[in-house]
């Protein structure tokens, strides 16, 4: 007798619960948004959101669209500012439970600057500078043909190029730069170079990639110019610079991994200061082995170690 | 034969977690704790965020030793000026707005962490200099170490102030 009781009071406790779990989810779910707006030629997009998982991708339309759905507690607001088209996901997102998830198009021949809280981005297409930061997430950059500048405290960020220049920066997260599919699974693959040895893809021309403690993984044919800093986390570069161009490496407290394959040409400078130089020397270290001009690659360390590792270059899959 | 099932003689006796008004009861109690703690995560990183940063004495030894000066050099006062300028820029920004949620707990800890490296890279590069005194050229290498140390947290501490007041 006295079990029953339990048991259905278990039963009426239980789906009490559940029915104000789902009333409250009910107040909480996300908020559907499709809007759109023309905008002026070449004005610039300025976006600003919170938190969730944005696209925000280039189209050939002198327009900006907007779906999607909204986390609750936020609400979209689209506005004209002189030369500047502001999008702005304005209030707090309540609860983690649904998160915005958005696909936003803006025309690709503007200039794009976004700032977000807590957002995951994707950006690509674009034809002029993108200017994207994020304090908390992961952010993939690809196929845009001006400069480049990406930054997050705490996520992963990647830039896919060869885009003319690229300023990166992340406090803890990972930071990969890199020429697509070059790299798999840490073997670098044939299609980097052609049958004379020359650069298949276009180079990279200005790059300059901070972390605090992240690692960074920078891979490239070739680079005109690289600046790469770390405080405390790993690098590894696999890249020659342009005949006359430099890389520049400098690290303190981490191992810097120096990745060379027979066809690519540098001078190296490396000083390890508390740490040590290991692995296999590349072929080309010594000037007086080259013809023609060469870039300089230069690596220092404080307390870190310096690895030289030759890269096996395999058929393109 | 004994029975020696204690149930058998009467009533069953049940435990206190069986019963429903306790369950109600710790459910409750267990949600108020979940709500305070949840509320009071951002406050705590956020007031992490503003203590001074202790040095890492394991990735950054020099940082740990006894009489390591702490004011920099000469050639590098007007940059050790800037990185304290901008530091208590970053501080208004971050008093300014703590409490209002704007602010991920974890980019407020990957910030906060990132001043204790930049900081503890500061002190040993300080050591450095300071052990290379009396040789020309490991003290000019001594001194670019520290040059790019500083320059590494004034950089940090731009694109917070940059990131976190565009994120407002």
């Amino acid at each position: 007798m006295m079990r029953t009781y339990v048991a259905r009071a278990s039963r009426t406790v239980a789906l009490s619960v559940l029915s104000a779990l789902g009333g409250a989810s009910l107040l909480h779910a996300q908020t559907p948004v499709d809007v759109g707006a023309t905008v002026r030629a070449n004005s610039v997009t300025h976006v600003r959101l919170q938190s969730g998982s944005v696209r925000i991708t280039g189209w050939q339309y002198d327009s900006v669209h907007v779906s999607g759905r909204l986390a609750p507690g936020e609400s979209w607001v689209m506005r004209a500012d002189g030369d500047t088209m502001r999008l702005r996901a304005e209030g707090l997102p309540r609860g983690l439970a649904a998160p915005s998830e958005l696909q936003i198009y803006v025309p690709m021949s503007s200039p794009l600057v976004v700032r977000a809280a807590a957002a995951s981005l994707v950006v690509s297409e674009f034809d002029r500078d993108v200017d994207v930061a994020t304090a908390a997430g992961n952010l993939l950059v690809e196929s845009v043909r001006g400069a480049v500048r990406g930054e997050t405290m705490q996520g992963t960020l990647t830039v896919i190029g060869p885009v003319p220049s690229v300023e990166a920066s992340t406090a803890s997260g990972a930071l990969l730069v890199s020429v697509p599919y070059d790299t798999i699974n840490e073997v670098v693959y044939a299609r980097r170079v052609s049958e004379n040895g020359t650069p298949n893809a276009k180079a990279f021309g200005q790059v300059v990639l901070r972390t605090i403690s992240g690692r960074i993984t920078f891979d490239a044919p070739v680079v005109d110019r690289a600046s790469i800093y770390a405080v405390r986390g790993d690098v590894r570069v696999v890249t020659a610079p342009s005949a006359g161009g430099a890389v520049n490496v400098s690290v303190h407290t981490g191992r810097v991994t120096l990745g060379w394959t027979e066809q690519m040409r540098s001078r190296y400078t490396v000083r390890a200061m508390r740490g040590v130089v290991r692995g296999e020397q590349p072929l080309s270290s010594g000037a007086a082995s080259m013809s023609g001009g060469v870039g300089t690659l230069d690596v220092r360390t404080v307390r870190g170690d310096i690895v030289y590792e030759r890269v096996t270059v395999q058929p393109a899959p | 034969m004994t029975d020696n099932n204690p149930t058998s003689a009467g009533e069953p006796t049940r435990s206190w977690l069986e019963n429903p008004k306790y369950m109600l009861v710790l459910a409750a109690l267990a949600l108020a704790a979940g709500i305070y703690m949840a509320s009071n995560t951002t406050r705590e990183a956020e007031e992490r965020a503003l203590l001074p940063a202790r040095p890492d004495c394991v990735r950054f030894p020099g940082a740990c030793e006894e009489n390591v000066p702490s004011e920099p050099p000469p050639e590098l006062q007007t940059l050790h000026a800037d990185v304290e300028r901008v530091e208590a820029q970053w501080r208004v920004t971050l008093e300014q707005n703590r409490r209002t949620g704007v602010f991920p707990d974890k980019a407020l800890t990957a910030m906060r962490d990132a001043l204790v490296a930049t900081q503890s890279a500061i002190a040993d590069a300080q050591f450095l200099l300071a052990e290379a005194e009396g040789n020309a050229d490991e003290r000019a290498i001594a001194l670019e170490v520290l040059r790019e140390a500083y320059e590494q947290k004034l950089a940090l501490l731009t694109r917070a102030v940059r990131l976190f007041e565009g994120a407002v």
